[in-house]
Formats: C-alpha cells, structure tokens, sequence
C-alpha cells in the first residue's frame, strides 16, 4: 500500500482542524478519527508484511534528492508512537474547557504530525533532514503564541540550540554525498565501507551530536527543563513523547548500521556520560520541586539509558531501546497529561503546595500511578521489558555501567514515589478538592486507552518485539 | 491440573479488580465478602490440586502461558510449576492469607477504606501466588515486585499521614536496592546458561562440580542482596519496623508470614546454586546471624507492640538465613512455615489488643488483660511459649533443628544463636507479661474493651492450633519418628545432596548424643529467658521508663542501634547534597551557562555580521546563513 496514505488524514485534518476552530466537538472527532485513520494504514502495513509499502519520487532531480518514503519493522513502532503521542496532546487541547480550544495549535500539531512520520519514513537523507528541521515549526508556533514569555525565551534556546546540532548532522551528509560520489542522497546508496575508520568517527561525531542535544543525553540537556516546564502541556507531550525519538531512530537507523566503526572508536566516551546522565537526571529529578521539571529530569536519567543502549553496541540493548523507546512516550505523556490536570486544578506547579489529590479524584490517582509504574518499570507494566534488555546489554557491555544504569531502579523509586505522594497523598492542602470537576468523559477514555497500553505492552512485548527485533538485529550485522 | 495451577493466582487478581474498580460503589459487606472469597477460592484451589499432586506421584505440574520477553539467545515464557517447594510455600501462602482476609473483615469493618483495602490484599496474595508459583527466575520477579508493591500501598494504607507515606516509601526504596542486586543475578544466570527456568538452571549446574566459581559466586552474592532487601536482613532491614505504619492485619500478612519469607524461598529454590558456593554460604551464615542478634536485642527495650513484633520477624529471620547458611534447607522452611503460623497469631492477637484497647499500642499502657481480653490472652500464650522454644510447641522443633545444623556447621554461631533464642524468650514474655498480666494501666473505662468479635476469633483459634501442632511435621530424628517435611522436600534438595557426594566436606553430620544436647541447652536457655522476664516484669512489676533511657546499652538498643541515623548521615544526607549540587551548580550554573555563553557568543558575532538584524533572532539567522554557505561551497567544491 503505498505510503503517501498515512498522510491523508493528518493532512486533511490539518485544514479541517484550522477551520473548525474553537468548536471542541468538532476537534475531538478529528482527534479520534486521524489516531483510528494512522492505526488503519499502519495495521495493514503490518499484516502486509511492509510489502509496497514504499515509493520513491524525484523530489530535486539535480542533487538527486528523493522523496522517498518506506514502513518497515524498524520504523513501524516509531510511527505507532507518533500516532498515540499525537492523539494524547490533540486528546488534550480539545478537551480543554469551552472556548479555550484553538484551531490553529490542532492545526499545527497534525502538520507536526505529517513532518514526524516523514521523519521515521524517510529513506533520503535530505528528506530525513528537512522533515527532522520542520518539525520544530509548529512546536515554535505554539509555543510563542500560547506560552508565557518565559516558554518563548526556553522554546527558543531549544531552537538554536538543536539547529546548532543539526547543523553538524547536515555537513556529515554533505560529506558523505561528496566523498562517496553517490548519485543521490538515498540511505541505500550508502554503506559503511564507503568511509574509513577515522571518517567514521567524525560522520559519527557529526551525526551523534545532532541526535544527542534532540534526545537529550548528558551533557546536552539543558535546554530541557526549561522547555517542558514552561510550554503549553501540549508541546510537553509532542517534545518529550515523540520528538526526542527522532534521535534515538536517527541512531539507530543511520549511525549504528553506517558508522560503526566510528561508533566503537567514540561511544565508550558517550556510553560513560549517558550512563551518569541516568543517575544524574534520577538525582536532580529528585530535589525539584516543580512537578513538571521532576518529570523533565526523569526523563533525562530514562532516555540516558536509551543512549547508553543505543552506543552499547549490543542486540539486546538494541531491542530493548525499541520497547523502551515506545514505553517512554506512552508513559510520559501520560504522566505529563495528568500532572497537567492537576497542577491546573491546584493554580500551582509547586510540589509543596499540593497533596491529597486522591480525594478530589481516585480515578485520576489509579491512571496517573499506573504511568508512574511504568515509567519505574515494574514487570508486567510496558517500562519493564525494555529496561530489563537495556540493563542487560549494558551490563553486558561492561558491568560498572551496568551498574551505574542500574541505580535507576533504585532512584526512580524514590524521585516518582515522592511526585505521586506530594501530588496525591498527604493531607489536602487547598480548597482544589472539592471543587474538582472530575476528569471529563472523553479525557477518562482517552487516559484509560493509554493506560490499557501500559498493561497491554507489559503483558504482551512480543507484539513489539516480534516486529521489530529480527529487522534490529540485523543492523549491527550490516558490518 | 495445569489449568487449576494457573487458575490459583487468577482468583485473587479478579477479586481486586472487582474491588478495586468499584471501590466506592460496592457496599462493604459485599466488598469483603468478594474479597475473602477470591483468597478463599485460591486455598481450596491449592488443597484440591496439592491432593491431586500427591496422589500422581508428586510429577511436577507446569503450565506455560505465552512468552513473555524474548531475547536473541533466550526466551522467558509466562509460566508456573509447582514442585514440593511450591507446594509448602502455597499451602501457606493461601492458608495463612485466607485467615487474615477473614480476620481484616472484622478488624477493618469500621474503615473508610474497607473495599480498597481488599481490593490491595488480594492484590498482595496475587503476587505473592505469582511469586511461589513462578517456574522461572523473571516470573519470580514480577511477584517479588509485585509484593513490594503491593507492601507499599498498605503500609501507606492510611495516606493522610505523612509518616506513613515516608515509611511506605521507604519500604519501597530499600526493597528496590534488593530488586537491583536480583536483577543483576538474573542476567548473570541469563548470559552463563541462556535461561532463567528453574528446572534448566539446575541441570546446567549439575554440570559444574567446582566449589566457588567465581561467577556463580557473584550471581549468589546478588541473589542473596535480593533476598536481604525483601527479608529484611541487615543491612536492609531498617524498612520492616517501619512498615508496621500499615493496618495490623497487613502486618501479620506481608511483614511477617509471607513476603518477608520470600529471601528464603528464593534461596532454597536456588539451593543447587548455593550449595556449590559455600562462600556465600558462610556470609549468608554471619549475615543472618547478625540480625537475628539485633533483631532480638532491640526488641527488649521497645514499647510499641507491633514494634516489638517487627523486630523479632527480623531476628527470627536471621535464624532462617542461618539455617541457609549451614545448608540446613529444610530447617529453614521448617521455620518459614512455623514462624508463619505463629508470627501471624502474635500480630493478629496484638491487632485483637489494639482494637480491643481502640488503638492503643503502647505496652505500658496495658497490663491486666488477661481477663478483660481471655481469648486474646489464650492465644498469645500459645504463640508466645512456640515462639520462645518451649516443647512441645511447634516453634521449639523447628528452631532446635536449625540450632543442631548450626551446632553440627559452626559452634560460635551455634553458641551466639543459642543466646540470642534466650533473649527471644525474654523479650517476648516481657511483652506478653506487661500486656496481660499486673493492673490495666490505661485509660479506657473498662467496659469499653471488648475481646475479638467472631471474624477475628475464628482465626487467631485455627492459627493457635497449627502453632502447637504444626511442628509435627518436623520431628526431629532422635524421636525415631518420619521427618515428613525432610522426606518431602528431598527431591527439591536433589542437587544438594549429590553435591555433597562429590565434595564430602560439605555434609555436616550430627550425632544423636549431641542432638540431645542441642536440644537440652535450648529448653533451658529458653526457660531461664522467660525466668528472667517474670521475675523483672511479673514479680517485681517493673514498667518500662517513659523517660528516655540513661543506661548507655538500653540507649542504644532503645535507639535501633540508630541504623536510620547512621544511613541519614552517610546515604540520605550526601545524596540529597549531591543532588542539590547537580541541580544548582552542575546544571544551572555550569552547563547551562556554558551554553548560554556559547549563545551570547553567537549573538554577539551574528550581530557584527549583519548589523541590520536585532535581537534574539539573530543567532538563527547566523546559524542560517552559515549553512547556507557551508551548503553553497561543499557544492562549488563538488563541481570543482
């Protein structure tokens, strides 16, 4: 089935959305029927075998740029992703109260999601950069139209701090186009021995750096917290749900099967800062008292395990960054959706000032523990099964950092058990109990969906694992 | 039989999902009701199949779901097995949990929380179930999370208050430090053997006949951390006087019968690993037998009633992991199963005191009960005189025969043991003598203490029969009779045994003259601690100060030896520290800053490029212009 279908109906919505404006009804349905329309396409796909799922248009003939598109095992479940982050956010802005529903952010997040899937079905890399560039649009868009000056100032440090990487990642594919003689800039037409070891190594620095400060791994993370803690919850869940997957998928789909050599020569030095960034992140995460900004550092520690994987040059850490790449964005969107509607309730971020949430809503506890046990992977919630692998191949790859990624068992513990009792338990401390609406039909659907996800690829990560694992395997074989 | 198998856990799961999606809405009678069922099911269940198991000639049953996580070299299916192992944790697991769910009904009848706190212990045994049932290392793992979990939850059962919430946590964190040390075990039993199920684990050992390779030795090392943070071992111990923040019940449930019995389950169940290490047995040895010593130190000198309860679990674990220790399985499952039964009666007769006494649980403030609380008073003896050791209570058989292995494996240990079994006496008849015994020295008018209604009774009488019987099934060889807990678990113990074919210094042998005198001793060490006792607190009445203690060794008994002190100082105290210095200076001032130079420094040079550009946008248009020439010559050089 050809790939340009799973852009219909982002893009059609896209324009419905921005016409429909602040009418909330209307947005839901879009919401609904664009999340069941991506799954549509994409289970055929799947149960297609990926067979024609591919094209390969002439984009600008002269460089022998393409607009080439293709599912396969690998990009399969980043694409899934996509599709479930965006219906949390879109689930989000059009539940919002009446009139605080706007066209254009539904607008920009559906465009968001065109770039995002032709970031994960890119096969050019030129294509693969300009939707990896693009895809900063509409996040810049949201966040100085509808954030707090302070969102504007963090959104755009993240702006030209990420060009910044991006910039090095454009020269390396320069280079490789020029170096090679290739006739185009198709990921096919490039294997690693095309490069020495030591331009490996630079390609690798190039690209890594881009997809580092994206992710964000220790020590390119500080344009993080500010970001999450300021934009609208929507950008929040779009950033750290999907966007950051891009640098994990860019790793895994160009540097490891094209550099790696220059993966082996560097990626002790940024295995070591991504495994301290876990127990880094874990303890800042634990002395913040921002709700938002404990789930930012969480973040941190957890995507620092993801790197560690992705450089630990190991099949299992492999299949594991993929499990936990997409239990990530589940569980943090999911964790950012309700500390929103808390928070929002409370008039406050501060952890200090709230407690005793589970009396305004015993509903809205039991979704947001469940994310939080997923997020510290206890077995049978989706975190587990990926962190076990990542762990395992680390560990693997060398004990003392196994151990090091090891400490987020314990630490996550302790940073998310604190989130869940000052936001939670304790003695109500405000009024915000008892004037609580209550969650809201749509929202309890939509949450409980995601929490069914948790449970669902807990129980069950052979659904992703029989997808993607042999197709991941494959790409440390390459070389 | 293998559908039966996977359904005993299932019952328990259904019940709190029922119980816990309708909570608030599911009246309580019906609540309870629903959730007594689901244990009650699971224990007819596990009857019905242990029958069924023994009459087929005791084939182990297994039942593989799906797979579960699988990896490039292994696979890990979602799977249960029972052998003679299973089936003695299982028998008390559902047993003992189907009391206490009967007994929670009356004693949480008033609660707010009545459906939740159903809706969670079934939660509990579910995981617990999980746990003993699991036919692999990972799925042993989920219930050994699951119960950790599931201990979190009810400790902080009452979440208004802030220091229950700490000690929930607090429970959770320390049992994760565990978790970590077992995770690790499990990858280094996953990358020697390519597997994780237990049967495949021991014949890939049965192939190594060396004493103490490294590598096993490490994996046991890391097991034996899983199991110190679960059974409260020093120096993970510090969680369980905590814990006792939960309801009573879950107390006697989590904290004293089941859960903290798993480090010993799990260490029997790998005897084969362990057997072969006997380096990790002798730390296992002093491990344990340190914290049988503080355990039972501390308990002389508190004054909470479940405080002192907490601690002699922890000492009376110590015992266990000593038994583990000298390779003495059986005994320790003996006394698992021993301590079980008349842990729980302790506790769930200290819930009847304190929910006679409306929520009293200063022992000080008791006294004279014998009379007000009969019922209560009867069972407590009972417990009491099986916990002390005195025959022919079942307490006495199980712990002489680990004071015998211990005696036939180590005479100090064997010498400090059998002291420390003498201060067990003591301090739990000083409990016993200031709860019921002198005059009632509360406040309660004395119509108003009522003894335990029938839901709670009913129990604590089925746990008093089984503490003064349940030795039986473990008399020891001297009395010509069948060890039936010893002829039971041979199979299970198979590779040990073959093991000590090979390398003979490892099987201690015990002569029936020195049996006699282990035993001899211990009755006697037992009786002068409980001599001790009355004379202090019957004869001469004596009550514990309220004022703070000024003899230096009651301080620091009194004070828990100020473990949480000592980790306040040199853990919790220089990681927040570190933490705070991350947060602030590492990653405000120098990372950040750095960056933002780097972008003031760019603004800088964007702006002397193009002066007609202002502001912050600037550096983007630098940024911008600088790819495009970058772009423009790789291309010229190209075409060059």
């Amino acid at each position: 089935m050809n790939p340009l279908y799973l852009f219909v109906s982002p893009l059609v919505a896209a324009v419905l959305s921005w016409l429909a404006g602040k009418n909330g009804n209307l947005q839901k349905a879009l919401t609904v029927l664009v999340f069941v329309g991506s799954l549509a396409v994409l289970y055929t796909w799947k149960q297609a075998a990926f067979v024609d799922a591919s094209i390969s248009l002439p984009w600008i003939h002269s460089f022998g740029i393409y607009l080439a598109l293709a599912a396969n095992p690998i990009n399969f479940w980043f694409l899934v992703l996509t599709a479930i982050v965006v219906f949390a956010a879109q689930m989000y802005h059009s539940s919002k109260e009446e009139g605080a529903v706007r066209g254009d952010v539904m607008a920009m997040i559906f465009l968001l999601q065109v770039f995002l899937f032709g970031v994960f079905m890119a096969q050019d890399l030129m294509l693969f950069y300009f939707c990896y560039e693009a895809t900063i649009l509409p996040i810049y868009y949201i966040s100085s139209r509808y954030g707090s000056p302070a969102a504007e100032r963090a959104t755009i440090k993240f702006f030209l701090y990420t060009l910044f990487g991006s910039l090095f990642m454009l020269l390396g594919i320069l280079y490789m186009y020029n170096s090679t003689g290739a006739e185009n800039f198709l990921i096919s037409s490039f294997n690693p021995y095309y490069f020495s070891g030591s331009v490996q190594g630079w390609l690798f620095l190039a690209f890594f750096i881009a997809f580092a400060i994206k992710m964000p791994l220790f020590p390119f993370h500080s344009w993080q917290a500010d970001v999450y803690a300021e934009s609208p919850v929507e950008s929040t869940m779009l950033m750290s749900g999907i966007l950051l997957k891009m640098g994990v998928f860019g790793m895994l789909t160009i540097v490891i099967p094209l550099f790696p050599q220059g993966l082996k020569d560097y990626g002790y030095i940024f295995i070591g800062l991504s495994a301290f960034g876990v127990l880094y992140g874990a303890l800042v995460a634990m002395v913040q008292y921002d709700i938002r900004k404990v789930l930012a550092y969480s973040s941190l520690s957890h995507v620092g395990l993801i790197g560690a994987g992705l450089l630990a040059y190991s099949d299992v850490a492999l299949e594991g960054v993929v499990l936990q790449m997409f239990a990530h964005g589940v569980n943090i969107a999911g964790l950012f959706f309700v500390s929103e509607i808390i928070a929002k309730q409370t008039g406050t971020r501060d952890l200090d000032l709230m407690g005793g949430f589970t009396r305004a809503s015993f509903g809205l506890t039991v979704l947001f523990f469940v994310f939080l046990l997923g997020s510290i992977a206890v077995p049978l919630t989706n975190g587990f099964p990926g962190e076990f692998k990542l762990l395992m191949g680390i560990f693997e790859y060398n004990i003392y950092l196994g151990i090091l990624c090891g400490s987020t068992v314990i630490l996550s513990s302790v940073y998310m058990l604190r989130l869940f009792q000052k936001t939670m338990l304790g003695k109500e401390s405000g009024d915000y109990i008892l004037s609580f609406q209550g969650v809201g039909a749509f929202r309890t659907v939509g949450l409980s969906l995601l929490v069914a996800l948790v449970l669902l690829f807990g129980l069950f990560p052979g659904i992703i694992s029989g997808v993607a694992d042999t197709a991941v395997r494959t790409l440390l074989t390459a070389y | 039989m293998e559908q039966l198998l996977s359904l005993i856990p299932v019952f328990p799961l259904v019940g709190f999902l029922i119980n816990g999606l309708g909570f608030r809405k599911i009246p309580k009678g019906i609540a309870g009701l629903i959730g007594v069922a689901a244990s009650g099911f699971s224990f007819l269940a596990a009857i019905w199949l242990f029958i069924q198991y023994l009459q087929g000639g005791q084939q182990l049953i297994s039942v593989s779901l799906w797979e579960w996580i699988t990896g490039p070299s292994w696979k890990i299916d979602f799977s249960f097995a029972a052998d003679q192992l299973t089936f003695c944790m299982l028998m008390v697991v559902t047993g003992v949990g189907f009391l206490i769910h009967i007994f929670s009904f009356g004693y949480m009848h008033k609660d707010e929380g009545f459906g939740k706190f159903f809706a969670f212990l079934n939660l509990f045994l579910f995981s617990m179930l999980v746990l003993v049932l699991g036919a692999n290392l990972l799925m042993t793992f989920i219930g050994w999370e699951g119960v950790g979990l599931c201990s979190f939850l009810l400790i902080g059962f009452w979440n208004k208050n802030e220091a229950y919430n700490e000690a929930a946590k607090k429970a959770f964190v320390m049992n994760r430090i565990g978790d970590l040390g077992f995770l690790l075990g499990i990858f280094l039993i996953l990358f020697r053997f390519s597997t994780v199920q237990y049967t495949e684990i021991v014949a890939a050992l049965s192939s190594v006949q060396a004493l103490n390779d490294p590598y096993l030795v490490w994996a046991g090392i890391c097991f034996f951390i899983g199991a110190m943070g679960k059974s409260a071992q020093l120096p993970l111990f510090t969680w369980l006087p905590d814990a006792m923040a939960g309801p009573t019940p879950v107390s006697a449930l989590i904290h004293a019968a089941t859960m903290v019995t798993s480090g010993i389950y799990l260490v029997i169940r790998m005897n084969a690993l362990y057997s072969s290490i006997p380096m990790v047995q002798e730390f296992i040895l002093w491990i344990g037998l340190a914290t049988a010593i503080i355990g039972a130190l501390v308990g002389t000198s508190q004054n909470d009633i479940k405080k002192v309860l907490a601690y002699s679990t922890v000492s009376q674990l110590g015992f266990m992991f000593v038994a583990l220790g000298v390779g003495a399985y059986t005994a320790a499952l003996f006394h698992v199963i021993t301590h079980a039964f008349f842990k729980a009666l302790l506790f769930l007769g200290a819930g009847s005191v304190i929910h006679g006494l409306h929520e009293e649980q200063d022992i000080r403030k008791m006294g004279g009960l014998k009379k007000l609380l009969p019922l209560t008073y009867g069972v407590f003896l009972v417990a009491n005189l099986a916990i002390a050791g005195v025959p022919p209570f079942s307490g006495f058989f199980s712990k002489d025969e680990i004071l015998a292995h211990t005696f036939a494996g180590n005479k100090i240990a064997w010498v400090l043991l059998t002291i420390t079994a003498g201060i067990t006496a003591f301090y739990m008849f000083r409990l016993f003598f200031l709860v019921f015994f002198n005059e009632y020295k509360g406040h309660l008018a004395k119509e108003k203490i009522h003894d335990a209604p029938f839901s709670m009774a009913m129990p604590l009488v089925v746990l008093a029969i089984l503490s003064i019987a349940g030795g039986f099934i473990g008399l020891p060889e001297v009395f010509h009779m069948p060890h039936m807990l010893h002829e039971f678990l041979k199979p299970v113990l198979l590779p040990t045994e073959q093991l000590a074919t090979v390398h003979p210094e490892l099987h201690h042998a015990i002569s029936h003259s020195d049996e006699w005198l282990v035993m001899g001793v211990s009755v006697v060490v037992s009786l002068v601690g409980i001599g001790v006792a009355y004379s202090m607190y019957l004869s001469k009445k004596m009550v514990p100060d309220f004022e703070p203690a000024t003899n230096p060794l009651i301080k620091l008994t009194n004070g828990k030896f100020f473990f949480d002190e000592i980790y306040n100082a040199i853990i919790v105290k220089p990681l927040t520290l570190i933490a705070s210095l991350f947060s602030v200076l590492v990653d405000l001032l120098m990372i950040n800053l750095f960056v933002e130079g780097l972008g003031i420094f760019t603004r800088f040079a964007g702006s002397s490029l193009k002066s007609t550009q202002a502001g912050r946008v600037s550096g983007y248009a630098f940024l911008m212009v600088c790819s495009i020439l970058l772009f423009a010559l790789v291309f010229i050089f190209k075409i060059v």
